[in-house]
């Protein structure tokens, strides 16, 4: 990745979340967050996440592949009860990995 | 020797938010390695991924935005996902920021730099009690102990981590990785069952719109699993009014 690119990644994701804790403790008492925003917050984390990881662990070469052959699936669920089970971060990330390499070797893609 | 502390000081209250934040350093360090390794693997370079960590200090969004702009996806669509990541903090400083209010802008500044989850949820009790008592002059010195005790392990562990990445060969699938580290933090996050429902729809959604450009089924499958929460709660809601009016 080029250094500008960095740069550019760094700046705006520095801004951006700087200006998303500050913005309410600057104008406080000129603007109340809406009721539906507060309402909308704690489902944002499983939306988005999972609209990141689906169609990383569904899709692979633009067609749906849903069955044991596919690594990454297996790996998903596997990371799912161990995050389930344990709620924590590196077990979750071991057991995962440690899925789709034995996935990987016994001939799954 | 003195039997009962005189916690009227900044100094008082800032040992006080440091110890209260101590604990915290159990989730935010291996948080800390993750997050720094993934981002230095997504840019290729430990020194920008070191800078990177420190100074964007809100780890969730810095691994959305850099996974997407792995995938692909043009700077406006990195960002926007980013910004949506972070809107709780909006509610967070919405929260602190009546405990703020008589400090200068070199303050504000500070401390909205230093909220954080961990800090937020342990500092919001604290500030509370004290705006009735003789130490509230000087709370906010509690929020600044706290909020440097989880900015610096975010950002030694981030650095560590980011560090040891470069030692780790690149042939091994860490590519997957990062949806590991999503999947950890999104299931203890589905807690009932509008969150449940939130989960399903984003993600038959994002897999339907998966070959969109510019990362658009990720949008639209996030928003649709927000609302889809949203519409469940306040129907569950109301069959809760019917139940206890029946």
């Amino acid at each position: 990745m080029s250094a500008a690119h960095i740069i550019v990644l760094i700046l705006g994701m520095t801004a951006i979340a700087f200006a998303s804790k500050f913005t309410m403790i600057a104008i406080l008492g000129k603007m109340d967050l809406p009721a539906w925003l507060g309402r909308s917050l704690r489902f944002v984390v499983p939306s988005v996440l999972t609209a990141v990881v689906a169609p990383a662990v569904l899709v692979r070469g633009g067609a749906l592949a849903v069955g044991p052959s596919n690594a990454r699936l297996v790996a998903a669920l596997v990371a799912g009860v161990v995050a389930w089970r344990t709620r924590n971060m590196l077990w979750t990330i071991i057991a995962g990995m440690a899925a789709i390499w034995l996935m990987l070797a016994v001939g799954a893609q | 020797m003195e039997i009962e502390k005189n916690v009227a000081t900044p100094q008082a209250q800032f040992k006080l938010g440091m110890k209260a934040l101590l604990p915290s350093l159990a989730a935010v360090a291996p948080f800390g390695i993750i997050g720094g390794a993934i981002t230095a693997l997504a840019l290729k370079n430990v020194l920008g991924a070191a800078i990177m960590s420190v100074a964007v200090f809100a780890g969730r969004s810095q691994l959305i935005g850099l996974q997407l702009d792995k995938d692909g996806s043009p700077l406006f669509v990195v960002f926007a996902a980013c910004l949506i990541v972070n809107l709780r903090n909006l509610l967070y400083g919405a929260t602190v920021a009546p405990h703020f209010k008589h400090l200068s802008w070199k303050w504000k500044f500070l401390l909205a730099f230093l909220l954080s989850d961990q800090n937020f949820a342990i500092s919001i009790p604290h500030l509370i009690k004290e705006s009735r008592t003789a130490s509230a002059p000087y709370r906010h010195y509690f929020f600044l102990g706290g909020g440097l005790v989880v900015w610096l392990t975010w950002s030694v562990t981030a650095v560590l981590g980011a560090a040891l990445a470069s030692q780790v060969p690149s042939n091994i699938g860490l590519d997957f990785v990062p949806h590991l580290a999503f999947i950890a933090i999104l299931v203890p996050a589905i807690k009932d069952f509008p969150a449940l429902a939130a989960a399903l729809v984003a993600g038959v959604a994002s897999v339907a719109l998966a070959g969109l450009p510019w990362s658009a089924g990720l949008f639209v499958g996030g928003v649709s699993g927000i609302i889809a929460g949203m519409v469940m709660e306040s129907r569950r809601a109301k069959t809760i009014v019917i139940e206890e009016v029946s």
